[in-house]
């Protein structure tokens, strides 16, 4: 009798185990293949909210702070919104003709002067104004990307947005092609790989809306990164780095690896592959909810603001963008199990408004629209 | 499962539900539109995770743990 309630006993616990092992990955799991497979029921709810997001912030327009975070953070929320409803309006051309006014409407918006002021304080100049100067101004490519996008799905682009584009492309394309490590600066003395396959990215698609030939500058950056930019024991991008000679100024890291990986993917598919790559080696998980170290195995620092918290080696922001390069290039593993720890911490939840993640805010949702929805946008 | 293991796992569902409601009625999230901290939502969300933890991880698998033992009758009763 004893020997069968111990039997039981067992049996109950090995049970147990394998409910926590099935269990709580199934549940958080459960859109990932809807996301993968870019179900537009997925994919439009996430995009609802946040065109609801852009509709309130044209009633009660925010300006960003002064401080430099701040306003990189409003830049980088209506670039992030133009590029995911670009994407799912690729994906989806019955979608395009509602979106492409609201993909242009947000683009126009990361364009401002007022979401800029952070760059124009930093360097003393405005982008815009200094466009035959040498400074790299890097950082405007995030909304120099937002409107390539934009030109590619909306006929209706507006030609004067469209002249400044143009002329802010002609001018990256100078000062990526003179210099020889492959980088232009984002502010005095800071280059950021993953701010350059912005530029690039910015480039590649301006090139497919306007037929300009491009290629010589992509293949010039492209041999760059490949040379100088990634760190050959990790795979890891360098996160910061001297423009001039290319020397390391921060560890290779996953989060700018991340993100890096999805930009790159706009420009040149090898690239935006090896970087990937990478990215996935730095990949742990445990009972099947998968994270990206944010420093390589053997290394260790603390989070910053380009990665936020980074807990037990492995960081937010590193396996945010980690999503995008997973559903780009179709690599279902990763995707699952990195989604599965999105949807734990995210708190996806519905509405009246659509589907969003309930600890993200504007800018976390609007970088994963972007990244969940990766894909179409992808170079040739 | 004695009686408050039942009622601490119900006010653990209820309040998980509750939560879930008001923050899908409330659209609450950590972030204001403007991109601003807001403490109150931080901690109504951190509630919500350490719930949201406690009904994915822990009640699974001992609710399953207790069936497949059959020890069904409430702590009081087995004396």
């Amino acid at each position: 009798m004893a020997s069968i309630r111990n039997l039981r006993t067992l049996l109950a616990i090995a049970a147990a185990g394998a409910t926590l092992r099935l269990f709580p990955p199934w549940w958080c799991g459960r859109d990932a293949d809807a996301w993968l497979a870019h179900d537009v029921a997925v994919e439009s709810g996430l995009a609802e909210y946040l065109i609801a997001f852009e509709a309130r912030d044209d009633v009660h327009r925010h300006t960003p702070g002064d401080d430099r975070f701040a306003g990189e953070w409003a830049l980088v929320t209506h670039q992030m919104i133009a590029l995911g409803l670009a994407q799912i309006a690729l994906a989806h051309p019955e979608l395009r003709a509602r979106y492409a006014p609201i993909v242009t409407q947000a683009a126009l918006k990361s364009f401002s002067p007022e979401m800029r002021d952070f760059g124009t304080r930093a360097w003393g100049e405005d982008a815009l104004a200094s466009l035959q100067g040498p400074h790299g101004h890097a950082y405007l490519a995030y909304s120099a990307l937002a409107l390539s996008m934009a030109r590619l799905i909306d006929p209706a682009f507006p030609a004067s947005a469209a002249a400044k584009h143009d002329a802010l492309i002609a001018a990256y394309e100078r000062r990526l092609l003179a210099s020889p490590t492959g980088l232009i600066e984002t502010y005095p003395g800071e280059a950021y790989p993953t701010d350059v396959c912005a530029v690039a990215a910015a480039i590649a698609v301006h090139g497919r809306v306007t037929g300009a030939d491009h290629r010589a500058v992509l293949q010039h950056w492209a041999s760059r990164v490949r040379a100088l930019q990634i760190d050959r024991q990790s795979g890891l991008f360098i996160q910061r780095m001297g423009a001039r000679g290319g020397e390391p100024h921060d560890a290779p890291r996953g989060s700018g690896t991340g993100l890096g990986a999805y930009f790159a993917g706009f420009a040149d598919r090898e690239v935006a592959s090896t970087l990937a790559d990478g990215l996935f080696r730095q990949r742990t998980s445990f009972l099947g909810f998968g994270a990206i170290r944010e420093y390589a195995r053997g290394r260790s620092g603390r989070g910053d603001i380009d990665s936020g918290p980074v807990i037990l080696g492995v960081s937010v922001a590193a396996t945010g963008f980690a999503l995008g390069p997973a559903v780009a290039f179709q690599r279902r593993d990763e995707f699952r199990s990195i989604y599965r720890t999105t949807d734990l911490f995210g708190l996806p939840m519905g509405s009246a408004k659509g589907r969003r993640f309930g600890s993200g805010g504007p800018f976390g949702n609007a970088l994963l629209l972007a990244m969940l929805t990766s894909g179409p946008e992808l170079a040739p | 499962m004695s009686w408050r293991g039942r009622r601490l796992w119900a006010l653990v569902l209820g309040a998980y539900a509750l939560l879930l409601t008001l923050c899908t009625l409330a659209d609450m999230d950590p972030l204001t539109d403007a991109g601003q901290l807001d403490v109150a939502r931080i901690l109504v969300l951190l509630m919500f995770l350490g719930l949201r933890g406690l009904v994915l991880f822990i009640a699974p698998p001992v609710l399953v743990y207790r069936w497949l033992r059959g020890d069904r009758r409430p702590a009081s009763d087995r004396q």
